[in-house]
């Protein structure tokens, strides 16, 4: 009989572990083109759409980087919890509650200058995510609740929350569906390219993950939180303080989503619908694991996906190939990635057995 | 020992004929032939890491052998799965115990395809048959009772049962006696002598002398790998089946260093009182421990795991909160279940478990030394930022003071060997020059050359002006480096004695529990 | 309200609790024979979607509605034989495995759903299962309604609750899942065979989800939606949890939270001025709040989540 045995292997480069989500995002593309064709497109013709919708033209571009900029965030947030063992699947929460909170304080905020109210709205989502991360994270630490299944429960709660502000008090006057009146134009983020839709976001999302990454690297915060996302008893053991870094971990991981929401909200829709998000929260743990919970490869992961989403919507109106293709290739990615992980530490060995 | 009416086969019942194991270029088996008949039993004698467990693993179908054969009865037979093992008559019992706490001890017995069951539990039919066996061999057991609530001599005992219920022939047993105490260790050799009485046959490993030449027929020494001695018990000692096992006298022998007079402090660095502490199922596991250690000596304590050793470690260190019971460390009382505060007190702690315990495996040497230290100010700004440049310093530092190899501070930890990594862990404790040293089992699992570099250095804090404590169930380890030997048993210090009073015989009934 | 009315009441809203419970029932009762072996499988929102849509797609197809719900059934194994390969052969992680599983199904079942049917102004629907009273039991007052005269589909739901736990308990195959889901050494060495049986475990479980999405498409509805399983599957996640493992006591948070569902629906229905998402809201708040209480009691299996390879344990 033939066996195959998982066997340790020494430990990769870091050039060898970089070019892991490459091989994932090549072999999904090749099962990408196999369902292309089984939706009767021509695979050149789609695969050249969907690089048109993405970076075809300055205006794609642009587009592209700008839908990037709540993927970084989420995909920030997961990949700083995910390092610590928190799994955040409720980043799609607290994004929802920072885009809610912005909101809600947007439109009730007295006429103040923008250098005011920006900055303020900017840290109101911030906290409201972090405060909606820090339920789970308490109910973790205190009374041992599973953290995935709080954070899923949430993301369904918080999102029936939305719909009974948008169907409630911040409903637009006169409208029956679920929208707010359009934020006054001094408290929303200003465009920094003509006739784009780029927005003071962007620049945010870079400052995030630049922060984070000297977080990650330079503070003994990022050190326990990576000591205590290794092995808690260890850590504990170390003199790590472990809830406390449980729920700072939380507050952080939560705020980056939150601020996630609020830069759809102040930078694309300058109001809240309660579509906000189409499951940034969700794509943000694609984006996290195929950058390996590393900051500098969330920037890349996110753009990535940006640019699939906005091709696959310009290859469906060209190629009649459906957009749901995108999703698809985010599921198919991370389980590939998932088996690129395994052999940066395992490799497999044939055996006959006798 | 054979009783004369069992008849011996012409053929064996058990035969392993040149056996090769080889993991990733380590040859673990070279050449290793053995052969077992019913109504004896045989011990494999060797120390950690000299091939035993490997062998009996393949006789049991966990691996394959490289190369060689294995013959039952004369026949040829070949298994890809412990399935394939039990069907031919192998039982093996492994140290840790595979039981399933949350069930009862008669469907524990009836788990697997070799209940005898079908696809129905026929509880009564196996309750039947189980009751049969008790009887015969005098267990004294519930088969209604929950695993969880079973002592351990009791559940080594189903772990017996479980193999004869699945008719084994052949019973392996992986260092029986390594969680028993002395009386329950006799209790399960007179149960040993019914089975092979009965013509069954027993395979024991083991590194303890005095066991193998009071129980067993046969000794088979292994030693790193090869078959260097067949023996008749009767006709060998204890003295040379050790230096068969060990090899020539080592020159690493750990030389004694005794307290010296200037340096012993009058006052205890440590002072324990009247610890309790109680397990999860409410069962004491310290019962109103007291003890003092004083700077300048090395206090070992005695005695066989399980008797409280793990619970007074997880205290001190900072872990768990006893129920009562106060610990002074250097004048200061003790809040318990804060090891940052433990850190601050000037203990160096030397976790029984390392990798699960002591160490980050998945991160690098210098990231693991820096464990308990991060907040340092030569580490650490106000702000919170880490001068990694001072880290990597350090680290390289103790790395050339404590010999760790290989020698890269930013190699992960999980790629190093038992002995550096142990070495890593007193590297980052010894560096603050500790004013008490508490090492558990501090030895377990190295070769000798590591093992006599552990001791040195120990010794070394010593004499600097510490109180060391080491914890060990190993007694020679003990005799060798201690000035004071107290022995625990019970979950209490049940006896002391000081090094020009050891009295090898009196400790040993303290550690069976005998005040 | 006038006493007839309030029982009549009362029972709609006891009968729909009964109905909505069926995917919850089975979902839960999937999950738990998943976890007991040691995985847990969070493909199951995914899983539960593709369900319904190949139920959906094959009766159209078929004509026939059972052959819809096999189909369904064999998809969802399908996609267990996926999370095997990856949790037991692999060993990889069973959260993000689970998830990527989620999120592939749910982007696969739009992408074929919007292939095969379009974007028609009427979308395409089914003619459902209808009720099914059991004969003399469904003419007893009250508990008739509620519990006799329901789909076949939610009759083999509450069969499935004591047929698990007769499975795990009183059988030898029970008894090999719960070992290999506690000790898989100890599964191993007693000769149990642990990838077979946490594959077949982890395969029907998923098979069992794959049926539970097709209720909602081919009974509790007509058509199939993007939301038409809407998080109920994380409920059965929740639900594991909640009933400690213990079939039964699952069983009954997923009656809770079908009441829940079902008053829902009914006091909209009554034009109570509430907000229509708080009762969407209470289904999920109830299941966390009941987490909450359940926290800190441990029945799960004591090596769920952990992979299992003999060279590690040897």
């Amino acid at each position: 009989m033939i066996h195959f045995d998982i066997v340790k292997r020494k430990p990769m480069e870091p050039w060898q572990a970089a070019l892991l989500p490459v091989i994932a995002i090549a072999v999904t593309l090749l099962i990408s083109a196999g369902l292309i064709g089984i939706a009767g497109a021509d695979i050149n013709e789609a695969f050249a759409s969907l690089v048109m919708g993405a970076f075809g033209t300055k205006f794609n571009f642009f587009e592209t980087c700008i839908g990037a900029v709540p993927l970084v965030f989420t995909g920030l947030s997961v990949a700083f919890a995910f390092r610590a063992k928190f799994w955040n699947i409720g980043a799609e929460g607290q994004f929802l509650a920072g885009a809610l909170g912005v909101s809600a304080v947007a439109l009730a905020l007295p006429p103040v200058p923008s250098f005011v109210g920006i900055p303020l709205l900017i840290i109101t989502g911030f906290v409201c995510g972090g405060l909606f991360a820090l339920i789970p994270a308490l109910l973790k630490t205190k009374l041992k609740v599973d953290d995935v299944v709080s954070t899923l429960l949430l993301n369904y709660i918080m999102y029936h929350i939305m719909g009974i502000f948008l169907f409630g008090p911040l409903q637009m006057p006169g409208s029956s569906w679920p929208v707010t009146k359009n934020f006054a134009d001094r408290l929303v983020f200003p465009v920094l390219i003509p006739r784009t839709r780029f927005h003071l976001g962007v620049l945010l999302a870079l400052a995030a993950v630049a922060v984070l990454w000297v977080i990650q690297k330079y503070t003994v915060l990022g050190y326990e939180t990576r000591a205590v996302g290794v092995n808690e008893r260890v850590a504990f053991f170390g003199g790590v303080k472990t809830w406390k870094v449980t729920i700072i971990t939380a507050l952080i991981a939560g705020g980056l989503a939150g601020l996630g929401g609020a830069n759809e909200v102040l930078g694309i829709q300058h109001r809240l619908i309660l579509d906000i998000s189409p499951g940034y929260g969700y794509t943000g743990v694609v984006v996290a694991m195929l950058a390996q919970l590393n900051p500098l490869g969330v920037l890349a992961t996110s753009f990535f996906f940006s640019a699939v989403g906005n091709g696959a919507s310009t290859m469906s109106r060209i190629c009649h190939v459906p957009a749901y293709i995108s999703g698809v290739i985010q599921g198919l990615s991370l389980i590939i990635m998932l088996v690129c992980l395994l052999f940066r530490d395992y490799s497999i060995k044939v055996r006959r057995s006798l | 020992m054979m009783t004369t009416d069992v008849k011996k086969a012409d053929v064996p019942l058990i035969q392993m004929q040149h056996i090769c194991k080889s993991f990733l270029g380590n040859r673990a088996n070279d050449d290793i032939s053995i052969h077992v008949d019913r109504g004896e039993i045989c011990a494999l004698l060797g120390e950690n890491g000299a091939g035993k467990s490997t062998l009996m693993n393949i006789l049991f179908g966990l691996y394959g052998q490289d190369s060689g054969s294995i013959l039952i009865k004369g026949k040829t037979v070949s298994f890809a799965n412990p399935g394939d093992a039990i069907k031919e008559g192998i039982g093996m019992i492994h140290q840790h115990f595979t039981l399933i706490p949350g069930l009862s001890v008669l469907k524990n017995l009836m788990t697997g395809p070799y209940g005898h069951t079908g696809f129905l539990l026929n509880f009564q039919k196996a309750r039947k048959d189980v009751r049969k066996l008790m009887d015969k061999y005098h267990f004294d057991l519930d088969p209604d009772a929950l695993v969880s609530s079973l002592s351990i001599g009791q559940k080594q005992k189903v772990e017996i049962l479980k193999a004869l219920y699945r008719g084994a022939e052949l019973l392996i047993m992986d260092e029986p006696t390594a969680v028993l105490s002395p009386a329950e260790a006799g209790s399960l050799f007179s149960t040993l002598h019914g089975l092979v009485n009965d013509g069954l046959a027993i395979i024991l490993i083991s590194h303890k002398m005095k066991e193998i030449i009071g129980v067993t027929d046969r000794v088979y020494v292994l030693r790193r790998g090869k078959l260097t001695a067949e023996l008749k018990t009767t006709e060998t000692s204890a003295e040379e089946l050790a230096s068969l096992m060990i090899g020539k006298a080592q020159d690493d022998a750990p030389v004694f260093i005794p307290a010296r007079e200037g340096v012993l402090k009058k006052d205890a660095v440590l002072h324990i009182s009247g610890l309790c502490a109680v397990s999860g199922t409410g069962a004491k596991r310290l019962d109103a421990l007291s003890l003092d250690a004083a700077g300048g000596e090395i206090l070992g304590i005695a005695g066989v795991s399980g008797n409280g050793q793990t619970e007074l470690c997880d205290i001190l260190f900072g872990l768990s909160v006893p129920e009562k019971g106060s610990v002074v460390v250097n004048g200061k009382s003790m809040t318990f279940g804060r090891p940052w505060e433990v850190i601050q007190s000037g203990m160096a702690r030397i976790p029984e478990d390392r990798i699960g315990t002591g160490l980050l495996m998945e991160l690098s040497v210098e990231e693991n030394m820096l464990l308990g230290r991060q907040r340092n100010s030569e580490f650490c700004s106000k702000s919170g930022i880490l001068n990694r440049k001072a880290v990597t310093r350090t680290a390289d530092a103790l790395m050339n003071e404590f010999d760790v190899y290989p020698r890269s501070s930013r190699g992960v930890v999980r790629s190093l060997s038992g002995g550096n990594l142990q070495k890593v862990i007193l590297a980052r404790e010894l560096e603050r020059t500790p004013a008490l040293v508490v090492a558990s089992q501090p030895t377990r699992g190295l070769d000798i050359g590591a093992a006599a570099f552990i001791h040195r250095r120990l010794t070394a804090e010593k004499e600097r002006g510490a109180a060391v404590l080491v914890i060990s169930d190993d007694l020679d380890e003990l005799f060798a480096v201690s000035d004071r030997i107290a022995v625990i048993s019970g979950g209490k210090i049940i006896g002391e004695q000081s090094r020009s009073s050891f009295d090898r015989n009196r400790i040993g009934l303290w550690i069976s529990g005998v005040a | 309200m006038s006493a007839p009315v309030m029982i009549q009441f009362t029972e709609g809203v006891l009968g729909a609790a009964v109905r909505m419970a069926t995917p919850i029932l089975l979902g839960t009762m999937g999950e738990i024979l998943t976890e007991k072996a040691g995985i847990l499988n969070l493909g199951i929102e995914g899983i539960m979607l593709m369900g319904a849509l190949t139920g959906f797609l094959t009766t159209i197809a078929t004509g026939s509605l059972w052959a819809g719900v096999l189909a369904a059934c064999l998809v969802g194994m399908i996609f267990g034989l996926l999370m095997s390969l990856l949790t037991v052969k692999l060993g990889l992680s069973h959260h993000v495995a689970g998830l990527g599983i989620t999120l592939l199904c749910t982007g696969l079942a739009m992408y074929i759903y919007r292939l095969v049917v379009g974007s028609p102004t009427v979308p395409p629907t089914v003619h459902p299962f209808t009720t099914v009273p059991i004969p003399l039991l469904s003419k007893i007052p009250f508990i008739g309604n509620v519990f006799f005269n329901q789909y076949v589909l939610t009759y083999i739901a509450f069969l499935s609750v004591p047929l698990l736990s007769f499975l795990l308990n009183r059988t030898s195959a029970g008894l090999a899942v719960r070992t290999v889901g506690d000790n898989p050494f100890a599964a191993d060495t007693a000769g149990i065979h642990v990838t077979m049986v946490r594959t077949l475990c982890v395969t029907s479980g998923a098979g069992i989800m794959g049926v539970a999405g097709a209720f909602m498409t081919l009974a509790h509805q007509n058509m199939f939606l993007a939301e038409v399983v809407g998080g109920r599957g994380w409920v059965c996640i929740a639900m594991v949890i909640f009933g400690n493992w213990n079939p039964y006591v699952a069983a009954l948070g997923a009656l809770g939270f079908g009441l829940m569902d079902g008053l829902q629906l009914r006091l909209q229905n009554m034009g109570l001025s509430l907000p229509f998402d708080l009762f969407l809201l209470i289904p999920y708040l109830m299941t966390l709040v009941a987490l909450i209480i359940m926290s800190g009691r441990s029945g799960a299996p004591l090596a769920l989540l952990q992979p299992y390879r003999r060279e590690d344990k040897v």
